[in-house]
C-alpha cells in the first residue's frame, strides 16, 4: 500500500467510483443516495452487516434538523480523504459524502454483533469476581474501569498493523508506573512493521525482549481483576482489539505461579495453593527425570521394599526405562491435546481409551510398568494446577530434556541441566527487569509476597522490581 | 553471528556424541537385588560368601514387596571383594549390594578378625551405614536359609529381630558404620550381636533365629560371646538399655517380674596413687510391676523398698557379671580407656600402652538405684 | 555484556561462601582430621583468621584501586613488563585452577556414585555449564549464585541438624592436648581453602559500593568459616577423629547416616545437589576471571569466540592433569605453598608496593 493520499472530491459520482475502487469492488459496499437538503444530495456509504442500522437513522435524522449538531458527537467527523473514508468504512463507520463538498462525514455506528461478557474459559476460579473480558476493545476498557474507578488510570491508544489497523490500549496508572518502561513500551509498539495483528500473541512476539526464547515475556490474562492487580503494582497492560486475551508486562518467573484466586482466600490458604503449585510445578519438570535417573543410575535411594515392589513390576518390560517414560510422556500429551481439540461428545470415548488401552491395557501387555504410569500421570496433571501462562508448555517441553539428561548421568545429568535452566532463565529479561527476581536479585521481602502471599495489611510496599515511583501502597494508622 | 551458531553447533554435537554412548546406567530388569549377606571361612583361608537374593514374581497384579521368595549364591575367594565379583559368574544379572539389610559373619572367620572384611565392605561402597552386622557360631549361611514363619525374606527378620533389643536388652543394633568407627577409632571394643538357629519350642520342625547375647571383640578378633546377664549388665552400664525384665523372687518357686522402662547410668573413672583406675557406675533404673506369681502379696511402700532393694542386687550382680567377663577377656567394651584419655590426658599417655593389664587390674565399684515407679493397677 | 555490570553485594557474598564452602566442606574434614584428629576444628578456626586477612589484603587493595582488577593493578603497580609477566601469571593461575576444580567436580562423581560412566563424560558436562554461564556473563553468574547459595546453605544446615541426636560431644575431648602449635601443620591448606576467594580480585571492581560492602565480604567469609566448622565438628562428633580422616569425602557418610522414617535413607542425591551447584559456581568464577584476565591481557576484540576452545582447554588438561584422586589429594596436600602464594602472599606484596608507593607520592605532594 502507498501513503499517497486522494482528496475527496466534490463530484459526488466520481467520488463513488474511486471509494468503489479503492475498497476493491466489494459488494458488501452499501451507497444509498438521498436528498436531505434541497438541492444537496448526500450518499449514505457503510459495509452491510457493520453497523446499526437504528443508530444510523437517529443520526441522519438528528443531522437534518441541524447540521451543526451532528459533529459534537463525533471525534473525527469530518474526513477529507479517500483513505480515511476507506479505513473509516472498514472499521465500521458510516461516511456521509456531499455532492458539494469536498469532504465527507464519519459516523460511529460500529453494531457488530460481540460475544457477551462470560466467566473467562483458561481462568476459572472457585472464589472472586467472575467476569472475563471479551473481544471488544471499548467494553474491555469500561470493564478495568468499572472495578478501578479511578482518575489516575491512563487510557493510551495506538494502532499497529499496517492492513489490519488493529487498535490497542494501553494501560498504566500514572505516578506508579515507571516512565522509562512506559515509554518503552510504545517505543516496541510503534516499530511493529507487521501487517496484520490478530490477537495479543501478536504483539507479544514482535514486543518480547527475546525473540528466541522459549519462555514467555509477557502474561496475558482473561480476567479484569488480575489487569487491575498488575496495574497496581506497577505494571503496564495492553489490550488489544479483537481479542479476550490482555498483555500484561514485565513479567518475571515466578509470577507464573500465581493466581487472581489467591487473594480471594485467607493468606495462609493462599500461600498454601501457591507452595502447592511451586511443588507441582517442580514435580512436572523433574518427576520423570527423578525416576529415570533413580532407577536406572541410584537405586540405593529407594527404600527396599519399594525397590522390590519397582522391580517386580518392571521384571516384564523390556523397554529401558527412559525409552518407557518418553512413551508414556508423548501418549499423555497425545492425550490432552485430543481432549483440546475434540468435540465434547467424544470426550468420553477419548477419556476411556485412554484410560483402559493406555492406563490398564498398556501394563498388561508388558509395554509399560504400572509405575511408570503414575509417574506420567502425576507428571501431566501436575502442569495443570498452574494457571494457563505458556510455562506450562515450557515446563512440558523441558521434562523431555531432563529425562534425557538424567538417562545420560542420573542426578548429576538433572542438576546440570537445572543449572543451566538457571543460567538461562537469570540471563532473560523482561523489559529491562531480570526475569529470575525476585529470587535472584534476592530481595527477600518481595519473595515474601511471590513465594506465598502475604496478608494484604502487611503488604504496604509495591514491588520495586518493576521500578514503580511510588514504592508505598498505604500507611498503617497505628 | 555465524561464530555462535558454530558454537551452537558444536555443544549440539557433544549432545549427540553423549547420548549415542550411553553407559554406566542400570536398568532394574539387569539386577539382582541382594537382601542379606553371610561371610564364613572358605578353604585355604579365603572368603565363602553368600548372598540372599529375592526372586522377582510377575504377573499378579499386586506386587508382593518383602513377601518374594528367595534364592541363594555362593562364591568363593581370596578376598571378600573378590568373591563377591566371582559370584556374578553365577548369577545371570549384575549383582546390587546397596540394598543389604544384614550382614552375618561366622564366629570362626571373626575369630580371626574382621577388620579387614569391614574394610573391604566399606570400599564396596553400595552398602547402606545402617547395614546391621551379625555374628554365628557354625555356618553363618545357614542363618539365611531359614524362613521365618511370616517373612521369607530373613534379612527382614533379621532386622525385625535387632528391634526386639529395645524391650529385652538381650541384642543390640549394631550398623556397619558403627562397627567401622569404633575399629578405626579404637574408643572402646566392639561387640556384634549374636544370631543363632533355634527349633521352636511347639513345632519342632519349625525352625527360626533367634537373637540373643552379644560376641566381645578385642580389636577385629571375637573373643567370647557374653550371655544373657552379661549383655543386660553391658547394655545397662553403656546406657544403651532401654526396656528389659527384671525379677524377685517371692518363695520357693514363684517370682515377681517387673519390667524395666527406663534406665541411665553415670560413669566416673578416678585413680588411686599407683594409677590403677577406680570406674564407679551407678545405675537409675525406673521398673513397673508387671507379674506377681505368689499368693498374699500386698503391695505397700515397704515390700516396694524390699522389692528395690532385691533388685538393685540383682543390677548390680549383672554388671559384676559383665565386668569379670570383660577383664578376663580385657576387652575395654565401655570404653574406660578413652573416657580416661578424655578427662585425664596426661595419666592417660603412661598407661596407653599396657591398658589392656591395667584395664583387667581396675577397680569397679557399681551402685544401682533402682526405682519402682507404677505397679501397673489392674484397670 | 559490555554495558556497565554491576553485582549486588548479596551476590557478592553468595559468590565468596559459595565458592569457598560448596567444595571444600565435603572432604575438609577429612583432611583436617589428617593433621589435627579431634581437633580440627582449631584448624578451621587458625584458618579462618587467615581467610580474613586474606579478604582485607584484597578489600584494601580494591580500596586503593577502586576500579582496577589485580590484573590492571599488577600492570599499574610495576610497569607493563614486569606487571604484565605477573599478570599473565596471574591469568595462568586462574585457567589452572579453574582445571583443578573441574577434575575435582568429576572425581566426586566417580567415587562416590558410579565409577562405571567416564570421567570424560562428567568433565564434558561441567564444562558445558560453566562455560555457558560465562557466556552470559557476570550477572547472571552472580545472580545464580543467589539461588545456589539459598539452596546449598539451606542443604548443609539441614543435614546438621538432621543428624543433631547423633552426635557425641564428648568425641571432641580432650581439647587441644597436643598444645597450640602441634596442630597447625595443616595450616597452610586450611588456608589455601579460606583463600579460595581469589577470584574476587577479578569481580570486586563490578561490586555495586555501599557503606556495607565491607561488612557483606566479612559476612562472606564468616558464613564460609561457620559453615566449614560446622562440617568438621559434625564430622568428628559422629565418627570421631580417625575415622573422619579415613573416609574420601566424609560428608558423604554423614549424610548416608540421616534416616527417616525407619526406612528412608541414602539421601547422597542431596549431595549431589550441592556438589554440582557450587562446583558449578567455583569453576565458572575462575573460568570468568581467567576469560576476562585473557581477554584484557591480550586484548581480544571478540573475546566470546574464546570460550569454547578455553572451555575445550579445561577438559583436556583436567583429564590429564593427574592420574586419579590420590595424586590430586597429595598435591593439594603437599604442594599447597602454590594456592596460598598465588591468594595471599602475592597479592599481600602487591599491596606493600602499593602503600609504599601511595606513601611516596603523598610525601611528593607534601613538599611539591
Amino acid at each position: 500500500m502507498d501513503d499517497t493520499k486522494t482528496m475527496l472530491t466534490c463530484n459526488e459520482a466520481e467520488n463513488k467510483r474511486l471509494l468503489r475502487e479503492l475498497m476493491q469492488n466489494t459488494d458488501d459496499l452499501v451507497m444509498v443516495s438521498s436528498a436531505i437538503d434541497l438541492g444537496q444530495s448526500v450518499t449514505v456509504c457503510y459495509l452491510a452487516g457493520m453497523i446499526d442500522g437504528r443508530q444510523l437513522d437517529q443520526m441522519l435524522l438528528l443531522y437534518k434538523e441541524d447540521k451543526d449538531r451532528l459533529p459534537a458527537f463525533q471525534i473525527d467527523a469530518n474526513v477529507h480523504t479517500f483513505e480515511e473514508v476507506a479505513n473509516g468504512l472498514a472499521s465500521g463507520m458510516s461516511v456521509l459524502l456531499f455532492d458539494t463538498a469536498g469532504y465527507g462525514i464519519a459516523l460511529d455506528t460500529l453494531g457488530v454483533q460481540l460475544r457477551s461478557v462470560e466467566e473467562p474459559a483458561s481462568e476459572a476460579t472457585v472464589k472472586g469476581p467472575r467476569s472475563g473480558f471479551t473481544e471488544s476493545l471499548q467494553n474491555n476498557i469500561a470493564m478495568v474501569r468499572y472495578q478501578f474507578a479511578s482518575p489516575s488510570l491512563k487510557v493510551e491508544y495506538r494502532m499497529a498493523g499496517q492492513l489490519s489497523k488493529t487498535k490497542m490500549a494501553i494501560l498504566s496508572i500514572g505516578g506508579i508506573t515507571n516512565p522509562d518502561i512506559l515509554q518503552e513500551v510504545h517505543h516496541r509498539i510503534d516499530e511493529i512493521p507487521a501487517d496484520a495483528i490478530l490477537g495479543s500473541n501478536y504483539i507479544e512476539e514482535w514486543i518480547t525482549d527475546n525473540r528466541g526464547t522459549l519462555f514467555p515475556l509477557l502474561e496475558t490474562t482473561e480476567r479484569p481483576d488480575r489487569v487491575i492487580g498488575a496495574l497496581l503494582d506497577g505494571r503496564v497492560a495492553i489490550l488489544v482489539q479483537g481479542t479476550p486475551f490482555v498483555l500484561l508486562l514485565p513479567f518475571v518467573f515466578l509470577q507464573a505461579f500465581q493466581v487472581s484466586e489467591d487473594y480471594a482466600w485467607s493468606y495462609y490458604i493462599g500461600s498454601l495453593m501457591r507452595l502447592i503449585r511451586l511443588f507441582s510445578g517442580m514435580i512436572g519438570l523433574l518427576l520423570p527425570a527423578f525416576y529415570v535417573a533413580t532407577v536406572t543410575f541410584h537405586h540405593e535411594l529407594v527404600p527396599t521394599t519399594l525397590l522390590q515392589s519397582i522391580a517386580s513390576a518392571k521384571e516384564p518390560v523390556p523397554f529401558p526405562a527412559v525409552v518407557e517414560s518418553f512413551m508414556m510422556m508423548i501418549a499423555f500429551e497425545i492425550m490432552r491435546e485430543a481432549g483440546i481439540r475434540m468435540p465434547k461428545q467424544v470426550g468420553q470415548a477419548v477419556s476411556i481409551v485412554g484410560a483402559l488401552i493406555l492406563g490398564q491395557a498398556a501394563v498388561e501387555a508388558g509395554i509399560v510398568s504400572p509405575i511408570m504410569v503414575i509417574v506420567a500421570a502425576l507428571t501431566g496433571i501436575c502442569t495443570f494446577t498452574l494457571p494457563p501462562t505458556a510455562i506450562n508448555y515450557v515446563i512440558r517441553i523441558l521434562q523431555f530434556v531432563m529425562t534425557l539428561l538424567a538417562s545420560m548421568l542420573g542426578y548429576v545429568g538433572i542438576m546440570v541441566g537445572i543449572i543451566m535452566l538457571l543460567t538461562y532463565l537469570a540471563s532473560l529479561r523482561s523489559f529491562g527487569v531480570p526475569y529470575l527476581g525476585p529470587a535472584a536479585p534476592f530481595n527477600l521481602s518481595e519473595l515474601t509476597d511471590v513465594i506465598v502471599r502475604r496478608p494484604l495489611t502487611k503488604n504496604n510496599k509495591r514491588p520495586s522490581l518493576f521500578r514503580v515511583i511510588h514504592n508505598t501502597r498505604f500507611r498503617s494508622k497505628s | 553471528m555465524s561464530w555462535l551458531k558454530k558454537q551452537q553447533l558444536v555443544t549440539l554435537l557433544c549432545l549427540c556424541v553423549a547420548i549415542t554412548g550411553c553407559k554406566g546406567s542400570m536398568e532394574l530388569n539387569e539386577l539382582h537385588i541382594v537382601h542379606s549377606v553371610a561371610i564364613d571361612l572358605g578353604k585355604d583361608g579365603g572368603v565363602r560368601v553368600t548372598a540372599e537374593i529375592a526372586k522377582l514374581s510377575t504377573g499378579g497384579q499386586q506386587p508382593k514387596g518383602m513377601q518374594e521368595s528367595t534364592f541363594y549364591l555362593t562364591s568363593e575367594g581370596s578376598s571378600l571383594f573378590e568373591a563377591a565379583r566371582l559370584m556374578r559368574t553365577k548369577s545371570d544379572r549384575t549383582l546390587l549390594w546397596g540394598h543389604t539389610t544384614a550382614i552375618i559373619f561366622s564366629t570362626d572367620l571373626a575369630r580371626g578378625g574382621i577388620g579387614k572384611q569391614i574394610d573391604d565392605i566399606r570400599r564396596l561402597r553400595q552398602f547402606r551405614n545402617s547395614t546391621l552386622m551379625y555374628a554365628m557360631e557354625g555356618k553363618a549361611y545357614e542363618a539365611l536359609k531359614v524362613s521365618m514363619p511370616n517373612l521369607s525374606i530373613s534379612s527382614q527378620a533379621l532386622r525385625g529381630l535387632s528391634e526386639g533389643g529395645e524391650s529385652t536388652a538381650l541384642t543390640e543394633q549394631t550398623t556397619l558404620i558403627e562397627v567401622y568407627q569404633e575399629l578405626i577409632n579404637g574408643y572402646k571394643d566392639i561387640s556384634i550381636p549374636s544370631v543363632e538357629v533355634v527349633k521352636d519350642q511347639v513345632d519342632k520342625k519349625l525352625k527360626l533365629l533367634q537373637t540373643k547375647g552379644l560376641y566381645a571383640f578385642k580389636g577385629d578378633r571375637l573373643v567370647g560371646l557374653m550371655h544373657s546377664p552379661e549383655t543386660k549388665g553391658y547394655l545397662r552400664a553403656a546406657a544403651q538399655m532401654s526396656g528389659s525384665i527384671e525379677a524377685v523372687a517371692c518363695d520357693a518357686k514363684h517370682k515377681i517380674t517387673f519390667e524395666n522402662i527406663n534406665n541411665r547410668s553415670e560413669l566416673d573413672v578416678a585413680f588411686n596413687k599407683k594409677l590403677t583406675p577406680i570406674v564407679n557406675i551407678e545405675i537409675y533404673a525406673d521398673l513397673d510391676l508387671v507379674s506377681v506369681q505368689c499368693d498374699d502379696v500386698k503391695v505397700d511402700p515397704g515390700t516396694i523398698v524390699n522389692w528395690e532393694k532385691e533388685i538393685n542386687n540383682g543390677i548390680t550382680e549383672d554388671i559384676d557379671r559383665y565386668i569379670r567377663f570383660s577383664q578376663k577377656h580385657k576387652v575395654d567394651l565401655l570404653g574406660i580407656g578413652e573416657m580416661i584419655h578424655r578427662k585425664h590426658p596426661k595419666q592417660w599417655r603412661k598407661m596407653k600402652k599396657n591398658w589392656d593389664d591395667i584395664y583387667s587390674g581396675a577397680k569397679f565399684n557399681v551402685k544401682a538405684h533402682g526405682r519402682i515407679d507404677h505397679t501397673n493397677f489392674t484397670l | 555484556m559490555e554495558r556497565s555490570i554491576t553485582i549486588s553485594n548479596f551476590q557478592f557474598m553468595a559468590l565468596i561462601v559459595i565458592s569457598t564452602i560448596g567444595t571444600s566442606s565435603l572432604y575438609a574434614p577429612a583432611i583436617f582430621a589428617h593433621y589435627a584428629e579431634r581437633n580440627s576444628w582449631y584448624l578451621v578456626i587458625a584458618g579462618g583468621v587467615m581467610g580474613l586477612l586474606n579478604l582485607l589484603v584484597f578489600l584494601k587493595l580494591n580500596q586503593l584501586y577502586p576500579d582496577k582488577n589485580i590484573l590492571a593493578i599488577c600492570t599499574h603497580l610495576l610497569g607493563p613488563w614486569f606487571g604484565g609477566g605477573l599478570a599473565g601469571l596471574f591469568v595462568f593461575y586462574f585457567l589452572d585452577l579453574a582445571s583443578w576444580i573441574l577434575r575435582e567436580f568429576s572425581q566426586f562423581f566417580i567415587i562416590a556414585l558410579n565409577p562405571i560412566i567416564p570421567q570424560m563424560w562428567y568433565l564434558i558436562a561441567g564444562a558445558i555449564m560453566c562455560a555457558y554461564a560465562v557466556y552470559h556473563g557476570l550477572e547472571v553468574v552472580a545472580r545464580v549464585s543467589e539461588i545456589v547459595f539459598i539452596v546449598t546453605v539451606t542443604t548443609f544446615l539441614a543435614i546438621y541438624v538432621m543428624l543433631i541426636n547423633q552426635y557425641h560431644p564428648e568425641y571432641l575431648l580432650p581439647i587441644l592436648e597436643d598444645g597450640l602449635i602441634k596442630p597447625l601443620k595443616g595450616l597452610m591448606l586450611s588456608m589455601s581453602w579460606f583463600g579460595d576467594l581469589m577470584f574476587i580480585s577479578m569481580i570486586i571492581q563490578y561490586v555495586r559500593k555501599t557503606k556495607s560492602t565491607t561488612a557483606y565480604a566479612m559476612a562472606g567469609v564468616g558464613i564460609t568459616f561457620l559453615l566449614l566448622l560446622m562440617s568438621v565438628l559434625s564430622c568428628t562428633m559422629l565418627f570421631g577423629g580417625q575415622a573422619t580422616s579415613t573416609f574420601t569425602y566424609p560428608s558423604i557418610s554423614l549424610i548416608q547416616n540421616i534416616r527417616l522414617f525407619r526406612n528412608i535413607e541414602r539421601f547422597d542425591a542431596a549431595l549431589v545437589v550441592v556438589w554440582v551447584m557450587s562446583s558449578f559456581t567455583k569453576i565458572t568464577a575462575y573460568f570468568w576471571s581467567a576469560f576476562r584476565g585473557l581477554s584484557d591481557l591480550l586484548k581480544l576484540k571478540q573475546p566470546k569466540r574464546w570460550i569454547i576452545p578455553m572451555a575445550a582447554a579445561f577438559v583436556i588438561c583436567s583429564r590429564y592433569k593427574v592420574w586419579g584422586l590420590v595424586e590430586l589429594t597429595s598435591f593439594y596436600d603437599h604442594q599447597s605453598w602454590y594456592f596460598v602464594l598465588f591468594q595471599l602472599f602475592i597479592p599481600t606484596m602487591l599491596l606493600f608496593i602499593a602503600l609504599i608507593k601511595e606513601n611516596m607520592k603523598k610525601a611528593g605532594d607534601g613538599y611539591g
